[in-house]
């Protein structure tokens, strides 16, 4: 994922949209199944924690559908005199697969689309707000230290030392006027440094460190033109599967096949892109 | 007129009658370095911020301040916020935005600079700086020094001819201020830029200067080169505090000299006039030693895998004494604090109290009559809007305190000086009547004569009995407030001697005094102490 999250902000932007979107626009099990192939092996970085909860969610998945929906012809058993039927069970597999699928491509998301490149994005259209923001993102862990500052100070004088729950609300209380004092305190401060510094004295220009390179326009065809050819077929009614009463089969005219190919080649970007870079360094190597 | 021209400037706050500044007139040319020096509360932070409009306080200002011949009134905002430069003391509260890159921008997208000129700059004043490693760190992983750093750095960016420094490193630890005041030398040598700096750090930034404007009571009592503002100043003022070791050593020993000694040098030199047959003052004796709190091979972890912050430490603090801590930061001399508090956790050994393991007190017990914490920063005890509401809350006994709080108790905690917020925070602390005193850094930000005042009250304390463990990395007053030093390095106590032992045994790490004295006197620490061995020595004959 590295060498994706390298690339300008909007081709990141446009390329989670293309990944993680035609997952509930299209609601076809192949598609989910590419999708799901795809990003799992980009998730290298989550704990196995993570894995094991996404597990969970998609057993729940089924269990959960299984149990509530009855509709479909296939009765497996029947349970409290309520049928359970082979395609509920299968349509829970499948929300289920393609809710785990999305919650990976957020998570990988999260992690690429750091806060400064949503406010760079942001910057370009709403400048103030994303100062504002900007301001926001760093008071938030500046906020959490000092409460936990002041909370170990009290404690070292020992306002906490009393058993009782009402003395620990009350004292909880305190340290929070307290901190609330500190922060506008704080804020004059950083207000001044901001006068200080010019703001608010006109219009502002805007700087990034980021640019949109030739690298960048080139990726914007390999995105949006294999997602257009998938959308096509699908919003014709290509990949149309039916969950009930009968599970009527994976889609696999040719319209369906088409979608497929863009989707897989939309999703093959970052490791064309890892690919891409891993020769690149060979190439150098072998000339240094 | 080139660069700043302040002319017979007075200012009166809008809540005082007693104006802050009286008739200040002063010349500062391109390419100066201008040290302010003053008692709390002299003017000094009021005259840096009457130079830039955006910052002055609300109140009468007469007299005329000029950049270039241009009144700093008349200057165009955008202008003036290019180049007027000021940083503030607390290097966290000027940060404005989450990244460092953006932090540098910040000041030349205000001011409208093309995005391609600020990209050119930002490249340069970070090559210059050393800090292009950073540009893409959250600000709020710096560390203190590092934020300063950052915050001289984007003023620098936008390329201002004139930079208010309103005591940047007071609340740095001596290598990240030292490490902060190399740098402005270099801008001085290299840039011609006016500079005006407040500070308490005279040792390091007067040699550094090209003047010296002392203020007292929003008069310029002087105006000179360090050196003349120095042997102009009279023996009584309470600036001298502050003053270089040599230049305090010089006044003391040979007050009939001209030329002011200021570096460690010169004080060698004055030193070498003195004979040297009694090369050691005595030492101290140890009083009795009855443990108060032991630390018995603690070790401390914040991270399951990382480096553990204390390593088996061992450690014991005598009943009576005053003990001080030391170490670079972020060695883990709070933790020490915070493990005999029971704060936090300990993975291994044990800490006693009074010989009883810690945990076997219950939070109540420890904090009533055993056990106090004086936190680094005072703000965060304070809790209420009054002082007398502080006091009150927390049942305070104001009559039992060495020192007069009354005359502050209408105000709000916030509003006092540095050193007032102390001697609340110091309150608030001994209200439990705790036995033992833990001390986070109490001299941090303090001019020279408040730190003198702080340590001799808690020296009373301890007189009436209290036990004092306190942790700190500025050597000057751990010579002044111990009786014992401890040296803490890669998690253990490296050293503990008395501090006429530890600090001439130190090369590096040690106060101003003892690098004078090195080579030539031992078994000393602080510049009396120095005074004292000259005169028990005496002059050297005159060479035949």
């Amino acid at each position: 994922m590295n060498a994706l999250g390298k690339r300008h902000p909007l081709i990141l932007l446009l390329f989670f949209a293309a990944a993680a979107l035609p997952v509930w626009f299209f609601s076809s099990p192949v598609i989910t199944l590419l999708s799901l192939a795809a990003v799992l092996p980009l998730t290298g970085r989550e704990g196995k924690q993570f894995h094991l909860w996404m597990l969970l969610l998609l057993a729940a998945a089924v269990c959960v559908n299984g149990l509530v929906s009855h509709r479909g012809q296939t009765v497996l058993l029947f349970w409290n005199d309520h049928p359970l039927t082979a395609e509920a069970l299968l349509y829970g597999l499948h929300a289920g697969a393609a809710l785990v699928a999305t919650l990976y491509w957020c998570r990988l998301f999260s992690r690429t689309m750091t806060a400064d490149k949503w406010l760079y994005l942001l910057g370009s259209t709403l400048p103030k707000t994303a100062l504002l923001l900007s301001g926001a993102l760093r008071f938030f862990p500046l906020f959490a230290g000092q409460h936990k500052k002041i909370r170990l100070a009290q404690q070292g004088i020992g306002l906490y030392k009393e058993n009782s729950l009402l003395d620990k609300i009350r004292a909880e209380a305190h340290v929070f006027s307290a901190l609330i004092t500190w922060g506008l305190e704080n804020g004059v401060v950083t207000a001044d440094s901001m006068q200080a510094r010019g703001y608010g004295t006109g219009s502002c220009t805007r700087y990034a460190p980021v640019r949109f390179t030739r690298a960048d326009a080139a990726l914007l065809p390999m995105i949006l033109l294999p997602s257009a050819a998938a959308a096509v077929p699908a919003a014709t009614g290509a990949l149309q599967t039916a969950w009930y009463p009968l599970f009527s089969g994976v889609p696999l005219g040719a319209g369906a096949w088409v979608a497929y190919a863009a989707y897989a080649a939309v999703l093959l970007l970052p490791y064309l892109l890892y690919g891409k870079e891993a020769l690149q360094w060979k190439a150098c190597l072998s000339r240094m | 007129m080139e660069g700043l021209s302040v002319k017979d400037v007075s200012f009166t706050y809008i809540t005082t009658e007693k104006p802050a500044l009286q008739g200040l007139s002063l010349q500062a040319a391109p390419g100066d370095m201008v040290a302010v020096c003053g008692r709390t509360g002299s003017g000094k932070s009021t005259l840096l911020r009457l130079c830039k409009p955006e910052m002055a306080p609300r109140g009468q200002r007469t007299g005329e301040i000029r950049l270039d011949g241009v009144s700093v009134d008349d200057l165009p905002a955008r202008e003036r916020a290019r180049r007027i430069g000021y940083v503030a003391q607390r290097p966290e509260q000027q940060i404005v935005t989450d990244k460092v890159w953006h932090e540098l921008a910040f000041g030349a997208e205000s001011i409208g600079m093309p995005a391609e000129e600020i990209r050119r700059r930002i490249a340069e004043t970070a090559g210059f700086l050393g800090i292009t490693a950073w540009m893409d760190r959250d600000t709020a992983s710096l560390s203190g020094g590092q934020k300063q750093l950052l915050n001289l750095a984007s003023v620098l960016v936008t390329g201002p001819d004139l930079l208010l420094l309103d005591e940047p490193t007071a609340q740095l630890d001596p290598v990240a201020a030292a490490d902060l005041l190399d740098l402005l030398a270099r801008i001085h040598r290299e840039y011609s830029m006016t500079i005006l700096i407040c500070e308490h750090r005279l040792q390091q930034l007067l040699p550094l200067c090209d003047r010296l404007l002392l203020l007292d009571e929003g008069r310029l009592i002087a105006d000179d080169t360090p050196a003349r503002a120095i042997a102009a100043l009279p023996d009584a003022s309470p600036l001298w505090a502050g003053m270089p070791a040599a230049a305090r050593i010089q006044r003391a020993l040979l007050p009939e000299e001209n030329e002011t000694a200021l570096t460690v040098r010169d004080g060698q030199r004055i030193l070498r006039r003195f004979a040297c047959t009694q090369p050691a003052l005595p030492p101290e004796d140890p009083a009795a030693r009855e443990p108060a709190v032991e630390w018995k091979r603690v070790t401390v972890r914040y991270t399951r895998n990382g480096p553990p912050v204390l390593r088996e430490m061992s450690l014991t603090l005598y009943r009576g004494e005053s003990l001080c801590l030391l170490g670079a930061n972020g060695c883990g001399k709070s933790t020490v604090l915070h493990t005999a508090a029971g704060l936090v956790p300990v993975c291994g050994g044990q800490v006693l109290l009074d010989g009883k393991p810690l945990r076997k007190y219950s939070r109540q017990e420890l904090f009533s009559e055993n056990i106090a914490v004086l936190p680094q920063d005072p703000q965060t005890l304070f809790l209420y809007d009054t002082v007398r509401q502080e006091l009150e809350a927390c049942g305070a006994d104001a009559a039992a305190l060495p020192y007069d709080l009354t005359p502050l108790y209408p105000r709000h905690p916030y509003d006092l000086s540095g050193g007032e917020q102390q001697l609340l925070a110091l309150a608030k602390a001994l209200a439990a009547k705790p036995r033992v005193l833990l001390l986070d850094e109490p001299t941090k930000g303090l001019d020279a004569a408040t730190r003198d005042a702080i340590v001799a009250i808690l020296r009373r304390l301890q007189a009436q009995g209290l036990t004092l463990m306190t942790v700190t990395h500025d050597p000057e007053t751990a010579a002044l407030l111990a009786d014992r030093c401890a040296l803490l390095f890669g998690g253990e106590v490296v050293s503990q001697q008395a501090p006429r032992v530890f600090f001439p045994s130190n090369r590096f790490y040690t106060t101003a005094a003892c690098r004078i004295a090195h080579g030539y006197y031992q078994g000393v620490a602080t510049v009396r102490d120095v005074v004292e061995l000259c005169r028990r020595n005496g002059k050297k004959e005159a060479a035949p």
